[in-house]
């Protein structure tokens, strides 16, 4: 097997061989490394690159694996962390150079749950500024490009984490999820995206955008590789004030490929809003498929899903302007101009209209909750439409012109807000090649169903099996 | 006929100064002009029928951070 096979591999596919002492982390993580030196000046995923920590973290793994201490799937398998998530002694930068100095004196709980479980930092990822943009575009570090077409965006902010993880640069990679910052650059990039569940996931030690919207969640090239991640992350941790103590269950057991019988509804709110029609007509081909698969598909009503931006947008610009008032005060000039805008609106929020939109969303909550009293599972577009050219502020859909952060979040931005599980798998490509992705989204703490007609919808098709043209 | 932006320039720049909002170089034209285009789709959120909901609140963990 040469460097690039390797490198393509998924998790699920190369763990066994590890374990099986048929390959290398050594010869892996160089691999990877090899990789990342050959795609980076195209790609920019990262801001930083820990060569040397990673080369001696594999000997270690070797080491241990050699003398029958295995720790599991994830044992030797390379990682890229979007960088915000807080490593000791690494440089944690939120994607912005004023905070290019601040290095945590401890690890984030998902990452001490990941190297616990063996697997290997290869580096910091890039990002949107402060996690606050869905394109994955930033001067302070360079924007991010789509390894399907390097001269488009990989969607953001997790954008890095897209690209790496697309491109074989790394075989796993975490991402954070406020308004679909996971889910949008996963399904411009033909990847797997989860945001788990509102308190599944610790978010302790992870630089907040918006807490209460705020979610951690695996960028991955398998629904498998998914369920894996999830298998470590997924924990109560009494660090994280919102994190829920219910039992975690072993998710690769979800991925039994039989969904008959499961009843997916898709709300017919979902083509009142801008949407392309290669798109359309893709996400509708994926339902048809669940749909021979034995799943009941029904449309359903889910009329607040049209509230969902302001209410969500009032939340999160409040506290986005909050957690960040003394970084603004202090340096707010050397913040990129769009990302510095959003922050600063926060600021012109009342308090009552924050605990308004507080208010509206009990009630959101609880209509979507009734949404799954018919059904187990909702379908429909992650995003309506494919990556655009960097540096486009406006996208024509259907005849309309449309600001870009609208319209990238619109089918991602109500489940941050519920809280519920939402996945996106790639589902076709369009005429130009670029990925497009399904979203299923399950109720609370249903992760297990998410996954499982996500994994049978996945292995029915060849789209996750394309890799980009680089 | 468009709706008249409630923020008064006035208003405004009292809310910055108090939120610490440097204004220099042009960039509280550009700020209040991004306003007028944001924060009116926020007003949607008063057009819902709330009764006597109460907010999500979060639950606070009383235990301090062990690292």
């Amino acid at each position: 097997m040469n460097d690039t096979e390797l490198c393509d591999l998924t998790a699920g596919q190369l763990g066994p061989m590890i374990e099986r002492r048929e390959v290398s982390p050594v010869e892996v993580v160089e691999a990877h490394l090899q990789r990342i030196h050959a795609l980076e000046p195209r790609l920019n995923s990262f801001i930083t690159l820990l060569s040397d920590e990673a080369l001696a973290a594999a000997r270690q793994a070797e080491g241990e694996i050699q003398s029958n201490r295995y720790r599991g799937p994830l044992h030797g398998i390379p990682l890229g962390l979007k960088d915000l998530f807080y490593t000791e002694g690494v440089r944690t930068t939120a994607g912005v150079k004023v905070l290019e100095g601040f290095v945590p004196s401890f690890d984030g709980t998902v990452v001490k749950r990941l190297k616990e479980a063996g697997a290997i930092l290869l580096g910091k990822l890039n990002l949107h500024p402060l996690a606050y943009g869905p394109t994955g575009e930033n001067l302070d570090y360079g924007h991010m490009h789509n390894p399907w077409d390097t001269e488009r965006i990989t969607g953001g902010s997790s954008g890095g984490s897209a690209s790496a993880t697309a491109s074989g640069q790394c075989m796993l990679a975490l991402g954070t999820d406020t308004g679909g910052s996971v889910r949008i650059p996963a399904a411009l990039c033909g990847l797997v995206g989860l945001k788990p569940t509102y308190g599944r996931v610790s978010r302790y030690g992870v630089t907040p955008l918006a807490w209460s919207q705020d979610h951690c969640g695996p960028l991955v090239r398998s629904v498998e590789d998914c369920a894996l991640v999830m298998n470590v992350i997924a924990e109560y941790d009494p660090n994280d004030p919102t994190s829920v103590a219910l039992p975690v269950p072993n998710y690769t057991k979800a991925l039994t490929g039989e969904i008959r019988g499961l009843r997916v509804g898709v709300p017919r709110e979902f083509s009142e809003v801008p949407i392309d029609g290669e798109v359309k007509e893709c996400v509708m081909k994926a339902i048809d498929r669940l749909e021979a698969l034995g799943a009941v598909i029904s449309e359903v009503s889910w009329p607040l899903y049209h509230y969902s931006m302001p209410i969500a947008g009032t939340i999160q610009m409040s506290e986005a302007a909050a957690y960040h008032a003394r970084l603004l005060k202090e340096h707010g000039p050397r913040i990129w101009a769009p990302v510095r805008l959003r922050l600063e609106a926060g600021f012109f929020i009342q308090a009552v209209e924050y605990i308004e939109a507080q208010r509206a969303r009990t009630l959101f909550y609880q209509k979507s909750l009734r949404l799954f009293d018919e059904v187990d599972l909702l379908a429909g577009p992650t995003l309506p439409v494919t990556a655009f050219k960097i540096g486009t502020s406006k996208v024509e859909v259907g005849g309309e012109e449309v600001g870009v952060i609208a319209l990238l979040t619109q089918y991602t931005r109500p489940f941050n807000l519920n809280g519920f599980p939402a996945i996106t798998v790639p589902c076709g490509f369009s005429k130009e090649g670029l990925p497009i992705g399904l979203q299923l989204a399950g109720r609370p703490f249903t992760e297990e169903s998410v996954l499982r007609a996500a994994y049978a919808y996945e292995q029915s098709t060849e789209w996750h099996l394309r890799r980009p043209p680089l | 006929m468009k709706e008249k932006f409630w923020l008064k320039k006035e208003s405004f720049l009292a809310i910055a100064e108090a939120s610490g909002v440097d204004l220099s170089a042009l960039h509280g034209e550009e700020l209040y002009t991004y306003l007028r285009g944001v924060l009116p789709g926020l007003k949607r959120v008063g057009e819902l029928e709330l009764g006597d909901l109460e907010p999500v609140l979060p639950r606070l963990s009383l235990e301090e951070p062990k690292r």
